[in-house]
């Protein structure tokens, strides 16, 4: 049983740093986390790798999770620098790039963690039985966290423009 | 009648109905092509559904360029020469970092006498020094730094073997490394950029314990993959529309290979967009609805070639399927009214067929008229004949006068209006866009002019909540259970009444009051 890791590296690679990238908002880590996650796979040879892949993605991402709220105290600190950094030498695009993430990424802050877990599996191109198998959920169940998932996204990322625009 | 789930919905725009046990899915699938509730429903949810896509879409990371694969193999090999995974790590953290640095360190010195790998070395710690905020972290940073080095310095496949076991040993460290990279109070920040990470998010999972990636739950992947179903990875996966896995059909098979399609649908003449048009491949193994500005997207088996383009009010269009997939639909000739009219097969359709009655009525008479000169025509006349011939009650002309007048008639069909109770269905049009369904169930067709004769008796009306209707005055005939036993969407409401020797039951998205004020003209 040998599978063909270079088609599978070259086709969920990308899958893979787009979920992680949700959770970590920092390219070069989700490429790193990515990278980890594969050289696991490698080592293991699971049998459905797809489906391992995001497993141990999503257990790695939430481990970053966790070190990033140790870290938050510390982080705080230094914030404020790294704005002020960012804003001053960085081109215009780059920073509303920026922006644009930022206010993604808090609109997908504003869903319960089970809805963006769903979202983000769904969005890196799972389907309902594998995210079913991936979060514990009832196959009837995906659909309608979804679509929660969905609507709360639409609305709060609306509701993050609009403060944008009233921030000027 | 029941209406489909907002969650099913979202698992039919999905593909997901697949995998609903029993007939659930086809039973979605059949509701959605006749109820125009449920249709206009959809086509918000698909709105939504893109919504949310376009939002996460803005989110996405540049190019990121993936190491080779042969370095992540030897990564990947390192850890299991050494016989112990990074997982399995035994070493406190906090020693597992001043260990990596270490060698690390050590390491760099190698590399300073191999001279030849220098250049790349160089580069990256050109790179290092132009963030000097990973100098704020120390030690972590350094080994951080170092480690990226490493990554780098390691050449392809030439290594020598001397230089190899040395490599092992510090691939091995730099496993640590990462795998202990998290969590250390002075550890700090790695990069500029991470500070953004430092969302003051509570813990994601607060009731697992805080555990390293060494906690990894092993067991459970693996028992995850023998829960999970077969693996449908993508097999081909070339060009630019390449799907992202595989396509599953309606009927459980897989193909490996699916195409994304866009395009838009409009009127001919006018050029205007139309919404919730049908745009499904021929065989049925994919469809969607086009959205408020007659816009698609879909993914298609890779075999599919041709799209049909099917919409109340117009003809039914085929078109090859190409990248972009742009249509004109050309008004039926048979206006909003007629159509009305087109569903007087419809008792009989229903039964033998799956599809709508009112669009696969409309389409087969325009197919079978416009290919009178083929033989094949005889055999679709035929076959039309049949179908048309007899009906439990083929008076659905004299049915579209049941409609509400003054108001626009969507549809009016033969179906099952509530379990188990077959009658006619009429579908109206509010000028705000509001849809309302009548349900009408033993109604007398046959004595239209008695429309004025109709029955006396007051309205009763039905909460949504289905609680037992109490008779709201003692000489009413009681509703039948069961045309109140279905399910409402939320906000909107029902009223039955007696009409004509049976019943008649609206429902829409309005106040009772308003409902029984529509019906009370109509009587």
């Amino acid at each position: 049983l040998s599978l063909d890791w270079t088609q599978l590296y070259r086709t969920i690679f990308p899958d893979l740093v787009r979920f992680l990238h949700r959770k970590v908002w920092d390219a070069e880590r989700a490429r790193d986390l990515a990278q980890e996650c594969f050289v696991r796979a490698l080592r293991e040879e699971p049998e459905r790798p797809r489906a391992w892949l995001f497993a141990v993605a999503a257990n790695l991402a939430r481990d970053e999770a966790r070190t990033v709220i140790r870290r938050k105290q510390h982080l705080t600190l230094l914030k404020n620098e790294a704005a002020d950094a960012v804003a001053e030498g960085d081109a215009a695009d780059e920073l509303s790039e920026r922006e644009r993430w930022e206010r993604v990424r808090r609109a997908l802050d504003a869903l319960a963690e089970r809805d963006r877990e769903v979202l983000l599996l769904w969005d890196a191109g799972m389907n309902y039985k594998e995210i079913a198998g991936e979060t514990g959920l009832a196959l009837g169940a995906v659909g309608t966290t979804l679509a929660r998932a969905r609507k709360r996204l639409v609305h709060a990322y609306e509701a993050e423009e609009r403060a944008h625009v009233a921030r000027g | 009648m029941w209406h489909v789930a907002e969650g099913d919905l979202h698992a039919y725009l999905d593909g997901a109905l697949e995998f609903y046990p029993g007939d659930q899915a086809e039973r979605i699938r059949r509701h959605l092509e006749t109820c125009d509730a449920c249709r206009a429903r959809l086509a918000e949810e698909a709105a939504v559904r893109e919504a949310a896509s376009g939002v996460l879409g803005m989110a996405v990371p540049g190019e990121v360029t993936p190491a080779p694969l042969e370095e992540l193999r030897r990564r990947a090999a390192v850890s299991d020469g050494a016989g112990e995974t990074p997982r399995r790590r035994a070493v406190p953290r906090r020693v597992a970092w001043a260990w990596a640095a270490t060698v690390v360190m050590a390491l760099g010195v190698g590399w300073g006498i191999g001279g030849s790998w220098l250049a790349p070395l160089g580069e990256r710690s050109a790179r290092s020094e132009v963030r000097p905020e990973e100098a704020v972290s120390g030690e972590a940073s350094a080994a951080s730094a170092e480690r990226d080095e490493a990554e780098v310095a390691v050449p392809p496949s030439t290594a020598a073997p001397a230089a190899g076991s040395v490599d092992d040993r510090a691939a091995q460290a730099l496993e640590r490394a990462r795998v202990s990279g998290s969590g250390e109070p002075a550890g700090g920040v790695e990069g500029g950029d991470r500070i953004e990470v430092a969302t003051l998010r509570e813990p994601a999972v607060p009731s697992q314990p805080a555990v390293t990636v060494a906690a990894i739950p092993e067991e459970e992947v693996a028992e995850r993959r023998r829960a999970t179903a077969p693996e449908t990875d993508p097999a081909g996966g070339v060009g630019p529309t390449r799907a992202r896995d595989a396509f599953k059909l309606a009927d459980g098979r897989v193909v490996p290979e699916a195409v994304a399609l866009t395009g838009q649908v409009v009127a001919a003449g006018s050029l205007r967009p139309i919404a919730g048009v049908q745009v499904s491949t021929r065989d049925g193994s994919a469809g969607t609805l086009t959205n408020a500005a007659g816009e698609f997207a879909l993914r298609v088996p890779a075999e599919a070639t041709t799209l049909v383009f099917n919409s109340i009010g117009y003809r039914t269009v085929e078109a090859p399927i190409q990248g972009q997939v742009n249509v004109e639909l050309e008004q039926q000739a048979v206006a909003l009214e007629g159509i009305v009219v087109t569903g007087a097969a419809a008792p009989v359709l229903r039964t033998r067929l799956e599809s709508s009655v009112g669009r696969l009525q409309t389409a087969d008479v325009a197919a079978a008229e416009s290919r009178d000169d083929s033989g094949r025509a005889q055999v679709e006349q035929e076959s039309l004949r049949q179908r048309l011939a007899p009906s439990p009650d083929p008076s659905l002309e004299k049915a579209a006068s049941l409609a509400l007048p003054g108001i626009e008639v969507v549809s009016v069909e033969w179906s099952e209006v509530a379990p188990g109770e077959e009658g006619v269905r009429v579908v109206q049009r509010l000028e705000d866009g509001t849809l309302l369904e009548l349900s009408f169930v033993g109604v007398r067709l046959e004595d239209v002019d008695a429309a004025s004769r109709a029955e006396a008796g007051a309205a009763r009306a039905e909460a949504p909540a289905p609680a037992a209707p109490a008779p709201a005055a003692a000489d009413l005939p009681a509703v039948p259970e069961h045309l109140l036993a279905e399910a409402l969407p939320q906000g909107w409401h029902r009223v039955a009444l007696p009409f004509r020797g049976g019943w008649v039951v609206v429902k829409g998205p309005l106040p009772e009051a308003r409902l029984l004020a529509l019906v009370e003209g109509m009587r």
